[in-house]
C-alpha cells in the first residue's frame, strides 16, 4: 500500500492550510459586508428613499422666451413699445463666388438697394458685413430662395412703436441695437434691457389721443408753429396726457425734424404771461397782504425804471382782487406782488419749483430762466409772468398745488400703483386754495375763458396770452404765446389740463383774435368734454345750490372805488 | 443547482439590460419630444408678442374712432347723455315708456 502523501505531512504543512483557510474567511466576509452594504443602499435608494425623490420632473424655466428690452405700456396695459425679433441679411463675403450676380440676384427681392454700395461691401476683405437689416418674414423667404452662396440670416431684436406718433415724445425711440436714446427708452435704459416686466407708465393712450386730436385742430385753424397739452392728476402728480407737436412717428425717425423731436412740454422754457397770475394771487392771499375783498388803483399805467405796465382791457378805475384776476389786470397785479415784495415771491417761486429742473423721470427736462438780481421792475413783470420763463409742465404742476389743496406733489410719468402714495408738501393753505378754485371759476364765467366752459365739468383756469421775446431783443407783438390752464370739477379739483398754442394768428371766426381766450379755452373745453366721461368725472348740475355754495364769491366789495388795503 | 443559478442569473442581467435600454430610449426620445416643446413655446410666445404688437397698432384710438364713425354713426358722448343710477330713483316710469329706440341712441 503506497504511503499517502498527506500522513507524511508534518505540522508546518498544517499551519499553512489553516491560515489559508482563515484569509479565505476573511476575504468572504469583508466581501459580503460590501455586498450586504451595497444591497441596503440600493434598498435604501430604490425603496425608502424613492420617496424623497420627485415621481414628476418638472421643466418650465427653459421655456420662456428671452428678449433684449422689456416692453413700455400706457397706465391700462395698452402696449407701447415691444421688441420683436425680425430677421437681417448678412454677408461672408469670402464665401461669396461672384459678388456682381449675388447682387442683381439680391436686387430682384430688394429693388431699391443701392448696388453701388453693395458691391464694395462684398469686396471687402472681411467675413461679416451686414447687407439688410429688418426684413419682412416675406423677404426672407424670397432672399433664401435664391439660394446665394455667402448669405445668411440672424435674428435681431427690433423696437416697435405700435401707437405711433401717439406719446412718442414721452416714449422716446431706442437704436438700431437697442439702446435707448431719448425719452422713456433713454431714461430707464438700464431696467429695460435688463427686466423682462413691462413699465407701466402713467399716460392713457386714450387722452393722449384727445390732447393730439383737439391741439392739432387749433393749431390748423390759427395756423400756429406749434404747441403742447398736458392732463395732470392734481392729486398724485401723475401725467395722464402730454403731448407735443409738431411730433414724430418713431417709425420713421430719421425723417423727423429737430423741431419735432423737441418735447415742448418738458423740455421748451416760455414766458408763460397772465397764467403766473394764480401764482401771483395765490401768494397774496397766502400771505394776507391781500384778501378776496382788497382792491387796487388799476386807473393809470405804471412807469418804473424807463418801462410801463400797461392793462390790455384797461378799466381804468379800482378793481378788487377777484376783478383784477378776472380782467387779467398786469397794473393790480404788478401792485399786489409790489406790496409783499421780492423776497416772497422768490421764496413762493422756489417752493413751487420753479427754480430747479423739472423733476420728471425723463432725460428732456427743462432748466427755468429767472433773473440773477431780483429788482422791484423784475417782481413787478413776474407778478403777470413777463422776466420768468418755465416749461409747460412747471406751470401745470404749479396750478395743481394751487388747486388740489395746497399740495404740491412731485410730477411723474410712472403709473403709481394703488398704495405707492409720494410725499406731498404743503405750499399754501387749503383755504387760500379754495379762495383761488373761485376765482379760477369765475374767470370761465364771466371773464376771459369763457370759451373753456364745458358744460357740467366746472372748468375754472386762466388764459395768457404772452409776447415772445423777439430774436432781436425786446417782445415782438405779433408773435404770441397763448395757453388756458385751468383744473375741473373746479369745486373739488381731479385734473388739470394745460392747452398752449404757439404763434396763432388770427382769422375770421376768432375776429383776428389769437389771445388764450380765443385759442386756448375752446381746445381745453373739448378736451375736458371728452376726457371726462373716460377719467370717471360725472358731470354735475353747475347751478345747483350746493355748487353754488362752494363756489360763492363777491367781485366787486363796495363797488370796488375804496381803497380796502393800504399799498 | 450551481448550473440553474448561472441561466437565471444570465436571464436576470439579459432582461435588466433590455429594459435599461428601453428605458434609455423612452428618456431620449421624451426629452427630444420636450425640446420640441420648448421650441414650439418660445414661437408661439414670439407669436404672441407680434399679436400684441399688432393688436395695439389696429387699437389706436384715432383708428378706432374712425371706424366707430363710419360703421356705427357713433359720435363723442355728451354731458346730458350720462346719468348716474341714483339719480334715477322715481323716474322708472319714464323709462320703461321711452324705449331704447325712440331715445337717443342712433
Amino acid at each position: 500500500m503506497p504511503e499517502r502523501p498527506f500522513i507524511k505531512l508534518d505540522g508546518v504543512v498544517n499551519r499553512f492550510i489553516e491560515v489559508a483557510k482563515n484569509r479565505m474567511l476573511l476575504v468572504c466576509a469583508v466581501f459580503s459586508f460590501a455586498f450586504v452594504l451595497a444591497g441596503l443602499r440600493l434598498l435604501d435608494v430604490s425603496v425608502i428613499g424613492g420617496l424623497g425623490e420627485p415621481s414628476v420632473i418638472s421643466e418650465s424655466a427653459r421655456a420662456t422666451l428671452k428678449t433684449g428690452r422689456a416692453d413700455i405700456v400706457d397706465r391700462n396695459g395698452i402696449l407701447l413699445a415691444t421688441s420683436l425679433s425680425v430677421p437681417s441679411l448678412y454677408a461672408d463675403p469670402s464665401e461669396v463666388l461672384d459678388a456682381e450676380a449675388a447682387v442683381d440676384a439680391l436686387k430682384t427681392v430688394l429693388s431699391n438697394l443701392d448696388k453701388k454700395n453693395i458691391l464694395a461691401k462684398l469686396k471687402q476683405k472681411k467675413r461679416f458685413v451686414w447687407l439688410k437689416r429688418g426684413l419682412t418674414p416675406e423677404q426672407q423667404l424670397k432672399i433664401n430662395a435664391l439660394g446665394v452662396p455667402g448669405f445668411h440670416f440672424q435674428e435681431e431684436d427690433r423696437r416697435f412703436y405700435p401707437q405711433g406718433r401717439l406719446g412718442s415724445h414721452i416714449i422716446g425711440f431706442s437704436g438700431t441695437d437697442a439702446v435707448g436714446l431719448s425719452g422713456v427708452e433713454k431714461q430707464f435704459d438700464g431696467i429695460l434691457r435688463d427686466g423682462s416686466e413691462p413699465l407701466s407708465l402713467s399716460i392713457d393712450v386714450r387722452i393722449q389721443h384727445i390732447l393730439r386730436e383737439e391741439i392739432q385742430k387749433q393749431i390748423e385753424s390759427f395756423e400756429a408753429i406749434g404747441g403742447a397739452g398736458v392732463l395732470l392728476d392734481a392729486n398724485s402728480g401723475e401725467i395722464l396726457g402730454m403731448i407735443s407737436l409738431p411730433d414724430f412717428d418713431p417709425a420713421f425717425i430719421k425723417g423727423a425734424s429737430s423741431q419735432a423731436k423737441f418735447n415742448t412740454a418738458t423740455l421748451g422754457v416760455y414766458e408763460m404771461g397772465s397764467t403766473f397770475k394764480i401764482f401771483n394771487t395765490a401768494l397774496a392771499l397766502d400771505l394776507g397782504s391781500a384778501t378776496m375783498t382788497s382792491g387796487y388803483d388799476a386807473t393809470k399805467p405804471i412807469r418804473i425804471a424807463r418801462h410801463t405796465i400797461n392793462d390790455y382791457h384797461p378799466k381804468k378805475r379800482w378793481l378788487s382782487v377777484p376783478e383784477i384776476f378776472m380782467y387779467s389786470s398786469n397794473i393790480g397785479s404788478a401792485k399786489m406782488a409790489d406790496e409783499f415784495g421780492a423776497l416772497a415771491q422768490k421764496e413762493f417761486m422756489k417752493k413751487l419749483g420753479f427754480f430747479n429742473q423739472l423733476e420728471v423721470e425723463l432725460p428732456e427736462r427743462a432748466s427755468p430762466i429767472f433773473p440773477a438780481r431780483w429788482r422791484r421792475i423784475n417782481t413787478m413783470t413776474i407778478s403777470f409772468g413777463h422776466g420768468i420763463a418755465v416749461s409747460p409742465l412747471h406751470l401745470t404742476s404749479g396750478v395743481a398745488t394751487i388747486v388740489n389743496g395746497g399740495i404740491r406733489w412731485p410730477v411723474t410719468i410712472l403709473n403709481r400703483h394703488a398704495g405707492q402714495q409720494a410725499v406731498g408738501k404743503q405750499v399754501i393753505s387749503s383755504k387760500t386754495s379754495l379762495d383761488m378754485r373761485r376765482i379760477l371759476r369765475l374767470v370761465v364765467e364771466n371773464g376771459t375763458g369763457k370759451k373753456a366752459s364745458a358744460n357740467g365739468y366746472l372748468v375754472g383756469g386762466k388764459t395768457g396770452t404772452a409776447e415772445k421775446q423777439a430774436v432781436q431783443g425786446g417782445y415782438a407783438k405779433k408773435l404770441r404765446l397763448s395757453s388756458f390752464v385751468g383744473a375741473f370739477p373746479i369745486h373739488d379739483p381731479k385734473y388739470v389740463v394745460l392747452v398752449m398754442v404757439d404763434e396763432p394768428k388770427g382769422n375770421k371766426e376768432s375776429f383776428g383774435y389769437a389771445t388764450g381766450g380765443w385759442v386756448a379755452a375752446p381746445a381745453v373745453k373739448r378736451i375736458v368734454s371728452r376726457s371726462a366721461p373716460l377719467l370717471g368725472v360725472h358731470p354735475k348740475n353747475e347751478l345747483s345750490p350746493k355748487i353754488r355754495q362752494i363756489l360763492e364769491i363777491n367781485i366787486n366789495p363796495g363797488g370796488g372805488k375804496k381803497r380796502l388795503a393800504s399799498f | 443547482m450551481f448550473r440553474r443559478s448561472i441561466i437565471l442569473l444570465v436571464f436576470a442581467i439579459s432582461i435588466a439590460a433590455v429594459g435599461m435600454f428601453s428605458l434609455k430610449h423612452e428618456v431620449q426620445s421624451r426629452k427630444a419630444k420636450l425640446d420640441a416643446l420648448h421650441q414650439d413655446i418660445v414661437e408661439s410666445q414670439e407669436a404672441i408678442r407680434v399679436l400684441r404688437a399688432e393688436w395695439s397698432f389696429i387699437n389706436q384710438p384715432a383708428h378706432i374712432e374712425r371706424l366707430a364713425r363710419k360703421h356705427l354713426g357713433f359720435v363723442p358722448m355728451q354731458s346730458h347723455q350720462i346719468v348716474r343710477l341714483e339719480e334715477l330713483k322715481g323716474k322708472q316710469l319714464e323709462i320703461v315708456k321711452g324705449s331704447i329706440n325712440e331715445k337717443g341712441v342712433r
